[in-house]
């Protein structure tokens, strides 16, 4: 009667497995043989049914047909010859992705600043490691906050500890699991040795400079790292895309700031939330090829809506390296993609040159393939000290890449920070950075003092980590 | 009786106390409390409610959770109630509080239940002294939040 | 046929009672239901493979007939499945997704005049990640090439697809945290007296034994649901074996006597009882899945423990959990749904039962077995 897939949540790069029941409404059920997850789901995963809202195809804000849209879309990108780019954060399947190389050829960007690391390092950046290595290691070191970034790793974590490993965290805010907390600014203090793995995360927004230093504290010591990632297929996308020539993000900014690009195509991605308002405004052309509605669906000349990601037929690698199959038929999205791009894309074809290029003869979720894991030279990072006296850090999550509102509409500080500035229980804290000021409620934690966290996006920010000044 | 109801030595810490009581006989019971010069410890934080049945598990919940050291669930004496078995359904929700409070550790004596008429003033006046006496013995919640003393 | 009556009985499908958990009867009964139109649709598990199924509402007979077989690595629980759908159903269901389903229908949410539970004997159910390591730690198998599996004696044996068979005793699996969910283990509902019919193996002996399902008759619904597959030529009944009565009443016994072990070794008394609570949930990560999940819970999206609970309170331990731990004290049913789908493993049945063993035992009463109304509804206390 009622239909139900199984799916992956798009939420992010864990590989999460689920089911998704129609029935008049969507609901979410448990898949607990998913080796990923064994059917657990955060949040974000528990709220798929809000994401998963339904698109139409529109040209210019009248509803059409899928191909016309597709067709208006060809029309449109190449009159715009030249200065076209395709952005794809990985948030579709490797089938889609590799179709979309074809298509994007002249100017690609997935997100990722491949360029500002050295080539040697790509692979440890695209590839995590098994979770079941987690699981197994005798030192963890986070440089992330797992509950709120990547929540499905916090089990994993904690089955670690039980067997004896011990867990550092550094990080903004003291964590539950971690035996010793180190604040960023005491990284130096940090021991690693040949028995540590490093858990960081690499994205859009990351400080390249950074991750550039987490590689090379590993590899000075001799320790593993594995980089989390928050789309649902960012290693399919970074392994299937290391031949072609890549944009970065910040790039991407700066040429449709400068009028080099003027369209803009994006699969299944909302640029919305990683690329400033005013520079979206001076796109001429904005399409978005999707399967849910968004914030940038509003505001697209052309949508082409293809089915939600569940309903799909395809492939996604997850951090892992997890290869796993969706368990939908749909296949329109590769068809748009097609008529765009003025070839047929194949399917069958498509799947076989995915599963060429990771080395596997058929896809098998209980197997993670075998993956390089090439040696790298230390990178020369310069990571600056933070020079203000407080700051307002972004805590990125599933939520925010989405756009999802949730019940995050807050900040997490210090409780010696809220007292020596007064704050009334219940009250409010003004927060003023780059000439804008907000007013937030605030929460009381374990937090670095003159720190501020957000897991919310309040349009104040200048990336990750913003110089704020603070007030009752 | 009077001249020695002075509230017990202090020690510098006084417990907070939220006492629920119904509109038409507990309240009433305070009130005369307050009018009848029984001296009281200035621990308490009464919150009228129309009747006792009113009193969900989740406002007594909200008030350890904000701070209370102890939470006082008062009422009309069982027969009284004022909406005739109000007071039947709040020793319902009473037994499973009691039950939380018991499993969870906190000690019972800062989770009290007591029926008292609007003429009980001194009944009133009596329990909330001992409650604040055996308050001060055990010092505060454990449920209090940093931040708040 | 009436209340109280036991037959052994099987399908006259030889193909289905070939694939059955013992005979193929629930299968055919199912079918039966839909054919004859007793029922609109029937719940069972779309099978897709040995440790993977998905509950599915069908009106289709043959995705009926192909979902025979029990499958202990899919710990499901179907209550909230027919939740408010307004369905003339009829489904197999173990103890707890029958205590389920009765709670819901309590709560309005299921009709059980237009249910028909079709009961199954449940020895237990395991997690199906559990279930894969253990086979590859402890038995030394694939999962890929587990063919079947079946418990004797005590002891919880895997067929392969090359013939053999693989046993290893369950206290020495449960010894090593393998084996059956921790509810189950002190799970006391082994022959679920609350469904219509109840089902299961125990009790079949001599040559029909594995060919067989030893019925019991519960209610007048069951007696309609079970003469209706027999007049429908779906299914074959005989009266059981006195034997067969005492031996499955028997193992019945043993098995609460088992559970009554675990039960008196997972709950020992403890002090500092408030510090342990606050370090199992401290990794909460208010995800909402125990809540979503409860078979006893039917407050859709606006739920007391949700809608007074903020993300950005800094209390010591949630309103939610607070909340739900007072509102399962007498619903919660030990179906260990929660502590499956916890994203941070909090073993939150064994928390949830922490309140509920005492408060249940105090009120005598116990949720899902009958229709009495949860004590915290009534107008006043009983007991
Ligand atoms: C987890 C589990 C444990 C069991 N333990 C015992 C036991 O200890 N002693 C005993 O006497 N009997 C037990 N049984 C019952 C027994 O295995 C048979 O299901 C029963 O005898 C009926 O057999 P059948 O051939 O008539 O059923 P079938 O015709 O094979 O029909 C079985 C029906 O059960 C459904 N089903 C299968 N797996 C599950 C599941 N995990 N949850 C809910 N529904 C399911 C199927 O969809 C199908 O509709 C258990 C069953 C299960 C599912
Ligand atoms: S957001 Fe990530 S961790 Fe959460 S359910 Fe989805 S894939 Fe899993
Ligand atoms: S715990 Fe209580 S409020 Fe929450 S869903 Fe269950 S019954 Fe509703
Ligand atoms: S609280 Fe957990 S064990 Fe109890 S009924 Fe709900 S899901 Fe089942
Ligand atoms: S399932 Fe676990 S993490 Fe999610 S709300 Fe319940 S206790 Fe918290
Ligand atoms: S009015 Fe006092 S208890 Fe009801």
């Amino acid at each position: 009667m009622a239909n139900v897939y199984s799916t992956i949540c798009p939420g992010c790069n864990f590989g999460c497995g689920l089911y998704i029941r129609e029935n008049g409404n969507l609901d979410v059920d448990f898949r607990k043989s998913s080796p990923a997850n064994s059917g657990k789901l955060c949040r974000f995963g528990m709220s798929l049914p809000r994401l998963y809202t339904p698109v139409r195809s529109m040209v210019d804000g009248k509803e059409v047909e899928l191909t016309e849209a597709a067709k208006d879309a060809a029309k449109r990108i190449s009159a715009s010859k030249g200065s076209v780019a395709f952005l794809s954060f990985g948030n579709t399947t490797c089938e889609e992705h590799l179709a979309f190389g074809k298509l994007g050829e002249a100017y690609l960007c997935t997100g990722a600043d491949f360029e500002a690391l050295p080539k040697d390092t790509y692979q440890t950046i695209s590839v995590g490691i098994p979770y079941s290595e987690i699981e197994a290691a005798k030192h963890i070191v986070l440089f992330i906050d797992p509950y709120e970034q990547y929540p499905l790793i916090v089990r994993r974590i904690l089955s670690a500890k039980k067997k004896g490993a011990k867990i550092t965290s550094v990080w903004w805010k003291d964590l539950p699991l971690a035996d010793e907390n180190l604040r960023p600014a005491d990284v130096s203090k940090l021991k690693l040795s040949g028995d540590s793995l490093v858990i960081a995360d690499f994205h859009p927004l990351s400080d390249m400079e950074n991750v550039k230093n987490v590689l090379s504290l590993a590899k000075n010591a001799g320790a593993r790292i594995t980089f989390l990632k928050p789309f649902a297929n960012s290693t399919g996308a970074y392994i299937l895309s290391k031949d072609a020539k890549q944009k970065s993000l910040v790039q991407l900014v700066e040429d449709i700031n400068k009028g080099a690009i003027k369209t803009l195509f994006c699969l299944e991605s909302d640029p919305g939330e990683m690329i400033p308002a005013e520079t979206l405004g001076k796109l001429t052309t904005l399409i978005v090829q999707t399967g849910m509605a968004s914030a940038i669906t509003k505001k697209a000349h052309v949508v082409i809506a293809h089915e939600p990601l569940y309903k799909k037929k395809g492939t996604l690698i997850n951090n892992e390296g997890r290869a796993q199959s969706l368990g939908g038929e749909g296949t329109r999205g590769l068809d748009a993609l097609g008529v765009m791009a003025g070839v047929k894309f194949e399917f069958g074809v498509l799947n076989e040159s995915v599963k060429k290029t990771i080395g596997i003869n058929s896809i098998d979720e209980f197997t993670i393939p075998k993956y390089d894991r090439p040696g790298y030279a230390a990178p020369q990072a310069s990571v600056k000290p933070v020079d203000a006296k407080t700051a307002l850090v972004s805590v990125f999550n599933p939520f925010m890449w989405f756009g999802l509102p949730d019940d995050n509409d807050f900040v997490e500080m210090n409780l010696n920070t809220a007292r020596a500035l007064k704050l009334l229980k219940s009250g409010t804290l003004k927060i003023r950075s780059n000439g804008s000021a907000i007013e937030k409620r605030f929460k009381i934690g374990p937090v670095q003092e003159n720190v501020l966290l957000t897991g919310r996006k309040f349009g104040i920010e200048k990336g990750m980590l913003t110089p704020v000044e603070i007030s009752r | 009786m009077s001249a020695e109801a002075v509230a017990p030595n202090t020690n510098g810490w006084e417990p907070k106390i939220v006492a629920f009581c119904c509109n038409w006989c507990s309240y009433g019971g305070a009130d005369s409390a307050g009018m009848g010069r029984f001296q009281q410890p200035p621990s308490t934080r009464i919150i009228r409610v129309m009747c006792s049945g009113r009193i969900d598990p989740l406002h007594v919940f909200n008030a350890f959770l904000e701070g209370a050291d102890a939470v006082l669930v008062t009422g009309c004496h069982i027969g009284d109630c004022h909406y005739v078995n109000g007071n039947d359904k709040t020793k319902i929700k009473y037994k499973f509080l009691e039950n939380v409070a018991q499993e969870l550790g906190i000690e019972k004596e800062r989770l009290q239940l007591n029926w008292i008429s609007a003429s009980e003033g001194e009944r009133f006046a009596n329990f909330i002294r001992d409650v604040t006496a055996q308050i001060k013995k055990l010092g505060p919640s454990p449920l209090k939040p940093a931040g708040v003393v | 046929m009436q209340k109280g009556d036991m037959f052994v009985g099987w399908s006259t499908k030889e193909d289905i009672r070939k694939r059955g958990g013992s005979g193929g009867l629930v299968t055919s009964v199912l079918a039966a239901a839909l054919d004859k139109k007793l029922v609109d649709a029937v719940v069972v598990l779309r099978k897709i493979n040995e440790f993977e199924a998905v509950p599915v509402i069908t009106s289709d007979v043959n995705e009926v007939l192909k979902s025979a077989g029990s499958l202990h690595s899919v710990p499901s629980n179907f209550a909230k499945i027919i939740a408010n759908k307004n369905l003339k159903v009829a489904l197999p269901a173990k103890g707890c997704d029958t205590r389920g389903i009765i709670e819901q229908s309590k709560r309005n949410a299921v009709s059980l005049d237009n249910t028909f539970i079709i009961g199954l004997n449940c020895g237990g159910s395991m997690h199906p990640s559990v279930t894969r390591e253990m086979l590859e730690i402890m038995y030394k198998i694939k999962p890929e090439d587990v063919h079947g599996e079946e418990i004797e004696k005590g002891k919880l044996i895997f067929e392969t697809k090359d013939g053999k068979e693989h046993a290893i005793t369950i206290d020495e699996l449960e010894e090593k945290g393998y084996g059956r969910r921790e509810s189950c283990r002190y799970c006391m509902i082994k022959i679920p007296t609350n469904a219509d019919l109840a089902c299961g193996n125990w009790g079949v002996v001599g040559d029909l034994a594995g060919k067989a399902t030893f019925v019991e008759v519960n209610s007048e619904k069951g007696a309609k649901l079970l003469q209706n597959a027999i007049d429908a030529g779906y299914v074959q009944v005989e009266k059981p074996d006195e034997k067969g009565v005492a031996a499955r009443a028997k193992i019945k016994g043993a098995m609460e006597g088992l559970g009554k072990k675990w039960k008196d070794k997972v709950f020992v008394p403890m002090d500092n009882r408030l510090e342990y609570f606050r370090k199992e949930l401290e990794h909460c990560i208010d995800c909402g899945a125990c809540k979503t999940v409860c078979p006893t819970c039917s407050c859709g999206d606006v739920s007391k423990c949700t809608e007074y609970h903020l993300r950005g309170d800094a209390y010591k331990m949630s309103m939610y959990h607070l909340i739900r731990f007072l509102h399962l004290a007498d619903s919660c049913i030990g179906c260990g749904q929660c502590s499956d789908v916890c994203p941070v493993d909090i073993p939150l049945t064994r928390l949830y039962r922490r309140f509920a063993n005492p408060m249940q035992e105090q009120l005598k009463y116990e949720p899902g077995m009958d229709l009495r109304k949860p004590p915290y509804f009534e107008a006043k206390l009983e007991v």
